[in-house]
């Protein structure tokens, strides 16, 4: 039978679990094929976290931090494409290349992805009028992730603030209204006194305020260092309580690689 | 027939030795460590290598909804299968410049290589060379016994332009290699799972033996001469020959025929002119079921519907609308189809980068990747005649 997404794959009546997988399976698919910049490996990471319901385990985001500490390391390397790496690094040979990807997924996307998919099972909704009619409840038409809006609105806040970060800041007291976001971002999850060191510590206020390609590399390894993991906790406390929504009259916006 | 010079024409300004040896030096190196260039199969493939450089993610059709669209049209298979059609496919591309064809162009000729370990003929043509891209993976194909001159030019027409020797031409792409005719070519010279560019014979050598030797095909001769192909053709009427060869001849390998700016060689308006091109034209359409079964794809880019003669535009089962100009939704506007699926207009709304592909039946859009040439210099290869 031929299914409305194409394969032979069951008709989703718990299209949540499907937008899940889904989610994960683009991430993957562009991991293998090389990340194309150091920020986007930053923000791949961000993508998979909240993709993936804050499972994937902490040790991963100490590890990314250290590739992002004076030379690139080998790791972070490995996952950008060739005209992204910096250093020894341009030496890389293709087939490590190759396997440090596929280690990466299969010792730590694969079991975050399981633990998220059995996390979303007990409460994703079953549309037992709906299965393969194309129409609010299919996984190709889902806005939010897995068609939690407030998975969604996080993940918004998240770009957001990794984004700025990213580009610097003009000002110190521009710290502060960041703080806000970050606050947003992590869901509440970032010590009492987080914003406030930002804000203290002049090294801090020098790389964040910085124009060099020195304060950009550093501001890479804050987001890795201090963003990502918050982010990672925030995730997983929000995902306890996001309750799902079919996202009705939504057009399928983005067309896959041909 | 020269009439000698009234115009001094002077010198032309060429770059000096060292500035060609900077142009030179924009170029990526040529890959030669792959399993194609090595012939050791423990090193990566052309396509990996290709994939890795631009960020394109592994071919998977389930990624698409329907699978008799882009799938099929992808994916070679000698064993229909439901909806799948079984040999060689074919589309035509239609957009204005500007709006991706050339870098689809190059994006489907990395996927033709992953996907069925095609040979890959890109038409090679003295004023273009948009496959610049994967020139580090190109297997340069040139007829034998002629003169070749390359040059170099900016985009800048202000930039002095460089010119190389046939040797130099080897800083920029893999390998050059050189062909004595059609059969030659498909026989000795392409390989699997490669890149080639492949300039025409501009003197047709062989062209002529390989029509006779087909006694099913017979189109009139061109007035005053005793032969369809002859050298006094436009280099592009090797074409013909080489698709019939191919055909007839083998080896029946997997392979893609990709046609850029295809109103050089079939437009609407081929007439039976002094050179038969008419004719050549009927050539190519009788042909063009063998070719599908026979496993040879051929993939053709041009500006309108009119960049490609109707006899040929009624044979083609797969199109796809470029960005930038509306998809038809009657099937008037496309000629050798009977329905057209779409109800709306939705291409003319696209960013470049995304584009419609539809047969018959059903349609769907796809995404490629930017593909872009590490310089802003173009190739120009042209070839004399003695």
């Amino acid at each position: 039978m031929e299914t409305s997404n194409g394969r032979d794959d069951p008709d989703p009546y718990r299209p949540a679990l499907v937008t899940l997988s889904q989610d994960v399976r683009e991430r993957v698919d562009e991991l293998l094929a090389g990340l194309e910049s150091e920020r986007r490996a930053l923000e791949w990471l961000q993508e998979i976290t909240i993709r993936t319901l804050g499972r994937i385990e902490r040790p991963v985001y100490v590890d990314v931090a250290r590739q992002y500490r004076g030379d690139q390391g080998v790791l972070l390397a490995a996952i950008l494409r060739p005209t992204a790496r910096r250093g020894d690094m341009r030496e890389l040979d293709t087939a490590i290349v190759e396997q440090m990807r596929e280690r990466l997924v299969a010792h730590h996307v694969v079991p975050a992805h399981r633990d998220a998919f059995r996390r979303l099972r007990v409460d994703a909704t079953e549309y037992v009028d709906a299965g393969g009619d194309g129409d609010a409840h299919d996984p190709k038409r889902q806005r939010f992730i897995a068609m939690r809006p407030a998975l969604s609105e996080l993940e918004t806040w998240q770009d957001r603030a990794l984004a700025s970060l990213l580009e610097g800041f003009d000002d110190r007291g521009e710290l502060l209204e960041w703080g806000q976001d970050v606050l947003q971002a992590t869901h509440g999850e970032l010590g009492k006194e987080w914003v406030t060191r930002l804000y203290n510590e002049p090294s801090t206020v020098d790389v964040l305020l910085g124009e060099s390609d020195a304060d950009a590399r550093a501001r890479r390894l804050f987001a890795a260092h201090h963003l990502l993991p918050d982010y990672r906790a925030g995730v997983r406390v929000l995902s306890g309580r996001a309750s799902e929504l079919p996202d009705e009259g939504t057009q399928k916006t983005e067309a896959s690689f041909a | 027939m020269s009439t000698g010079k009234t115009i001094d024409w002077g010198d032309e300004n060429v770059a000096d030795d060292e500035t060609k040896r900077e142009i030179l030096a924009q170029f990526p190196e040529p890959v030669r460590t792959t399993r194609q260039a090595t012939g050791n199969a423990s090193r990566w493939t052309d396509e990996r290598h290709m994939r890795e450089r631009f960020g394109v993610p592994a071919w998977d059709a389930t990624r698409f909804d329907y699978p008799d669209v882009v799938p099929n049209c992808w994916e070679h298979s000698w064993e229909a299968d439901g909806d799948r059609i079984a040999g060689g496919t074919d589309f035509l591309a239609r957009g204005k410049p500007g709006k991706g064809k050339s870098t689809l162009a190059n994006y489907v000729a990395v996927r033709q290589v992953e996907v069925n370990n095609e040979k890959v003929v890109w038409r090679g043509s003295s004023s273009r060379s948009e496959w610049l891209p994967l020139a580090p993976y190109t297997v340069l194909c040139l007829p034998e016994g002629v003169p070749v001159t390359a040059r170099l030019e900016s985009k800048d027409p202000t930039e002095p332009a460089a010119e190389l020797d046939v040797d130099e031409l080897e800083a920029i792409v893999r390998e050059v290699r050189r062909y004595s005719d059609p059969v030659d070519l498909n026989r000795r010279v392409l390989d699997q799972g490669t890149f080639h560019v492949v300039y025409p014979d501009p003197r047709l050598r062989g062209c002529q033996e390989v029509y006779e030797r087909d006694a099913e095909k017979r189109y009139d001769t061109p007035p005053n001469r005793s032969t369809l192909f002859a050298e006094e053709d436009p280099a592009n009427h090797w074409w013909f020959a080489w698709a019939l060869a191919r055909v007839n001849h083998g080896p029946h390998h997997w392979a893609t025929w990709i046609c850029d700016e295809v109103g050089d060689i079939a437009p609407q308006s081929a007439r039976k002119d002094q050179f038969g091109t008419f004719q050549k034209v009927e050539l190519l359409k009788d042909m063009w079921v063998d070719a599908r079964k026979f496993g040879l794809s051929i993939f053709l880019f041009g500006h309108s519907e009119v960049d490609i003669h109707e006899k040929i535009r009624h044979k083609i089962r797969w199109r796809i609308q470029m960005p930038g100009t509306a998809n038809p939704t009657t099937a008037s506007d496309v000629v050798g189809f009977e329905s057209v699926p779409m109800d709306r207009q939705v291409t003319d709304e696209y960013s470049i980068g995304k584009a419609l592909m539809y047969n018959e039946t059903h349609f769907e859009a796809f995404r490629w990747r930017d593909m872009p040439s590490a310089t802003s210099y173009k190739l120009k290869i042209e070839e004399g005649r003695t």
